[in-house]
């Protein structure tokens, strides 16, 4: 009995060790074969281009579809499936399309598909996130076959940034074969094969391509939902690719990493610390520009997020091409900030004692840095006498209770911004009934900038309006503006094209291939 | 036998009407507004509400808990918010996943802890005693977000035996099962042991000795049947209870199963979702109670059910 048990324990062991010393590094028949696995850090919910609502899902939008304006790194519009632009008026837009588009299944776009696509998203059956957005349009006409027509109720300055929607195809929407929210038929530089949920989707190729045919024959997008797990994958060589939501604190050993290169780009997502002005204390503007005084932004970059973000001195990023250059942050300086609160009438009762000036309560998520972040402000504020009670909330409850002005401060980063009428939604008093100037600012001369703004598509009196804009942001300082995100991609060496767009977007997927290094 | 489960299908109604009521009731009132959270964070109230109003939120929690019983007993678990697909459809591809996971995990700890509890039992306070007891000491002790990285970077990034995360083949499922596994190795590894040293010291076993049996064929034989009604209380807890429970192992690994299917539901409140996944979680649960409670009478004929 013994002799077999021996018997079967050594024969396991050789076979282990067969199948273990045949395990070696990861394939890389996937270079050869130009196929790129990238890393996705969410799955995502809904591909259909006129109803999606989340950055991933308008990743794999932008790969498999096409839109008639895209942006460019400086935040101007750029046109893409239009070739030409014409404005009759201030209110009028003329767009001539290409000739060359082909929707994947090899009908060509035409402009009664860029009209349906539109027209769909204004019919509130569709529940289309950007209908309320895209309410200014009175009228969309087709002149002709590749000739459409958009006339609005009132001239809107950022009209063309409205128009950033992937062009579904008529046909495919309303004969209903296909599901659009799962099956994406676009015209893009990739097209869609399957996806199986939450496991990867896979895109081939779009040999057809209006721009030239794709360097890369396949993209598969893997849904690897740990922060982790993705850096382990990409060491392991088991995606190539990871854009975004890499912690800075794996910066040091991805870069020593020598299969890997990692990017980083200026970004134009703003984070920022939102100051309630209906809280007593909180709606006096030297109690605000106090607390900007008393924030260590700078230390607080360097300690967090391990420097690799900038400071913002507004809500623009510094390559917008309407940010206010002139405007610096606010320095820190507690002292000055003791001063100041002193000044406004709250001073310290009982001196270097522990009892506060008053007390603030901080809203944040569950999320670590953003934990970290109210932990790190709550210490800054503690050092001029303000007591910061710090309340985290899974992001549901969170947003919950921001929506419905139930906090002191809070903070949250704004994603992907290109159009500085994006300062309607945090300044404008109109923008309080909609839930969007969540801190209840009201100033008639900046409500007033900002509807001149809107309205006056000469660029370069939109920039003063803006400039102006910032200047009084900057006074009254409802919002304390923290850091822009620089945007870090992490990748196979190998890999070349790839480009970083301030928003993050997937621009250059087209370009990118894989190509042998010299010493290879 | 046909009594005791018609006995046991019956008691499952007021445990099913339970948990739809306990899951309804606590995923409507938690704060958080899937209309809101579905649309971007700049939505207008406006189009918020249109959104409550097409999903059926404004109608009154009454008639909401109505209408999903309704829509239960015609054999309809609803559509989920976000990916507006059937929630039987979507619990279904995630649960063959979940299943093979649990089971795998449960397979790792009993192969794990079957010889060391028999052996630390049989050799008690000896060199593999000690060990067992550490190895115990050590599966309660490491979390399952610290153990799964740890085996990821050893066995994937550093020796590439292994993938990291994806599904497919059966090298996918090493790495969690073994994370799992590990973990309720410990309590079986204790179980066993103390079960078997009771029943070494039983009359019938010396009795066993007395008449010359060898050592083997007294714990293989006579021993281990009698060991394994604990056991199998055990393992069967742990099984229903891996259903509901492998969210962290299946986030470290990225592993498409229920648990990670539940979380995004609740995070993003997908009522349907939520409501539909914990209903099939209950039923397995209940399922494997049944199973297990069948199982008793097979193992040990002195137990009658019925």
């Amino acid at each position: 009995m013994k002799i077999i048990l021996q018997r079967i324990f050594f024969t396991g062991l050789a076979a282990l060790l067969s199948f273990l010393g045949g395990c070696g590094s990861p394939s890389e028949e996937h270079i050869k074969n130009q196929e790129l696995r990238v890393a996705l850090y969410d799955n995502p919910t809904n591909l259909d281009p006129r109803t999606q609502s989340d950055a991933v899902s308008f990743r794999v939008i932008e790969l498999t579809y096409d839109f008639l304006v895209r942006m460019d790194s400086t935040g101007l519009p750029e046109l893409d499936l239009a070739e030409k632009l014409e404005n009759p008026s201030d209110a009028e837009y003329i767009f001539t399309l290409r000739r060359n588009a082909r929707f994947h299944d090899g009908s060509p776009l035409t402009a009664y598909d860029v009209a349906y696509t539109f027209n769909s998203i204004l019919d509130p059956a569709l529940n289309a996130p950007l209908r309320s957005t895209l309410e200014i349009i009175k009228q969309i006409s087709v002149l002709d076959s590749f000739t459409v027509k958009f006339d609005l109720k009132a001239p809107r300055a950022p009209f063309l940034s409205d128009l950033v929607v992937g062009i579904v195809s008529e046909k495919a929407a309303r004969e209903g074969k296909i599901d659009l929210h799962k099956t994406p038929l676009g015209s893009g530089p990739f097209k869609f094969l399957r996806w199986d949920q939450n496991a990867f989707i896979e895109l081939e190729a779009n040999r057809d391509y209006w721009k030239g045919t794709p360097r890369l024959n396949k993209i598969v997008l893997k849904i690897l939902p740990e922060a982790t797990t993705r850096i382990l994958a990409l060491e392991n060589g088991e995606v190539d690719l990871i854009v975004g939501n890499i912690s800075e604190s794996y910066l040091p050993n991805l870069e020593k990493n020598r299969r890997l290169k990692v990017l980083k780009g200026e970004g134009s997502n703003y984070v920022y610390l939102a100051l309630n002005l209906e809280n007593p204390y909180l709606k006096k503007r030297e109690v605000r520009r106090a607390i900007a005084h008393a924030l260590d932004v700078e230390g607080m970059i360097a300690s967090l997020l391990s420097g690799v973000h900038r400071q913002a001195g507004s809500l623009l990023n510094e390559k917008n091409w309407a940010c206010n250059s002139n405007i610096k942050p606010y320095p820190y300086d507690p002292a000055l900030a003791r001063k100041m609160l002193e000044e406004a009438g709250f001073p310290d009762p009982d001196g270097d004692g522990p009892l506060p000036r008053f007390s603030l309560g901080y809203k944040c998520t569950s999320n670590l840095i953003s934990r970290q972040k109210a932990q790190v402000v709550q210490q800054y504020l503690k050092e001029v006498g303000i007591d910061v009670k710090v309340q985290s909330h899974e992001w549901a409850t969170f947003f919950e209770d921001v929506r419905s002005g139930r906090f002191d401060l809070y903070s949250l980063t704004s994603v992907g911004i290109y159009e500085p009428a994006i300062y309607e939604n945090f300044y404008h008093s109109r923008s309080i009934a909609t839930q969007k100037n969540r801190v209840g600012y009201r100033n008639p001369e900046m409500d007033r900038l900002i509807d001149l703004a809107r309205r006056t598509l000469d660029p370069g009196q939109r920039r003063q309006y803006y400039w102006r804009i910032q200047e009084i942001a900057r006074e009254d300082l409802p919002y304390i503006d923290l850091w822009h995100e620089t945007i870090i991609a992490a990748m196979d060496r190998r890999l070349t094209g790839f480009e970083i767009y301030p928003a993050g977007e997937w621009r250059s997927f087209y370009r990118m291939r894989f190509e042998e290094l010299p010493g290879d | 036998m046909r009594q005791y489960l018609k006995r046991r299908l019956l008691t499952l109604l007021p445990v099913i009407f339970g948990v739809v009521t306990a899951v309804f009731l606590i995923i409507h009132l938690i704060p958080g507004d899937p209309a809101a959270l579905m649309l971007s964070e700049t939505a207008n109230p406006a189009d918020i509400e249109a959104l409550r109003t097409r999903l059926g939120l404004d109608r009154p929690l009454g008639v909401q808990y109505y209408h999903f019983w309704a829509n239960l007993f015609r054999g309809n678990l609803g559509e989920s918010i976000y990916q507006r697909q059937p929630v039987f459809d979507l619990v279904m591809e995630r649960f063959p996943n979940t299943a093979l996971l649990a089971v795998c995990a449960v397979l790792v700890s009993l192969v794990i802890a079957f010889p060391l509890g028999i052996f630390s039992a049989l050799r008690q306070r000896s060199a593999v005693d000690y060990l067992s007891l550490g190895f115990s000491i050590l599966g309660i002790s490491m979390p399952v977000f610290w153990l799964g990285p740890l085996l990821i970077l050893i066995f994937a990034v550093q020796l590439h035996w292994l993938p990291v995360t994806g599904m497919g083949s059966w090298k996918h499922l090493v790495l969690p099962s073994l994370t799992l596994g590990f973990g309720l190795s410990a309590i079986t590894i204790r179980m066993i042991r103390s079960s078997m040293i009771e029943v070494m010291n039983q009359d019938y076993i010396r009795t066993a000795f007395a008449k010359g049996l060898g050592r083997g064929r007294v714990v293989w034989k006579h021993a281990l049947k009698n060991v394994m009604i604990p056991v199998i209380t055990i393992v069967g807890l742990q099984l229903g209870a891996l259903f509901g429970g492998v969210i962290i192992t299946e986030k470290v690994f990225s592993y498409p199963g229920l648990g990670s299917l539940l979380i995004t539901a609740i995070r993003g409140r997908d009522y349907p979702l939520v409501q539909g996944a914990i209903l099939v979680i209950a039923l397995t649960y209940i399922g494997i109670n049944l199973l297990v409670d069948l199982l008793y009478s097979r193992v040990d004929p002195k137990i009658r059910l019925g």
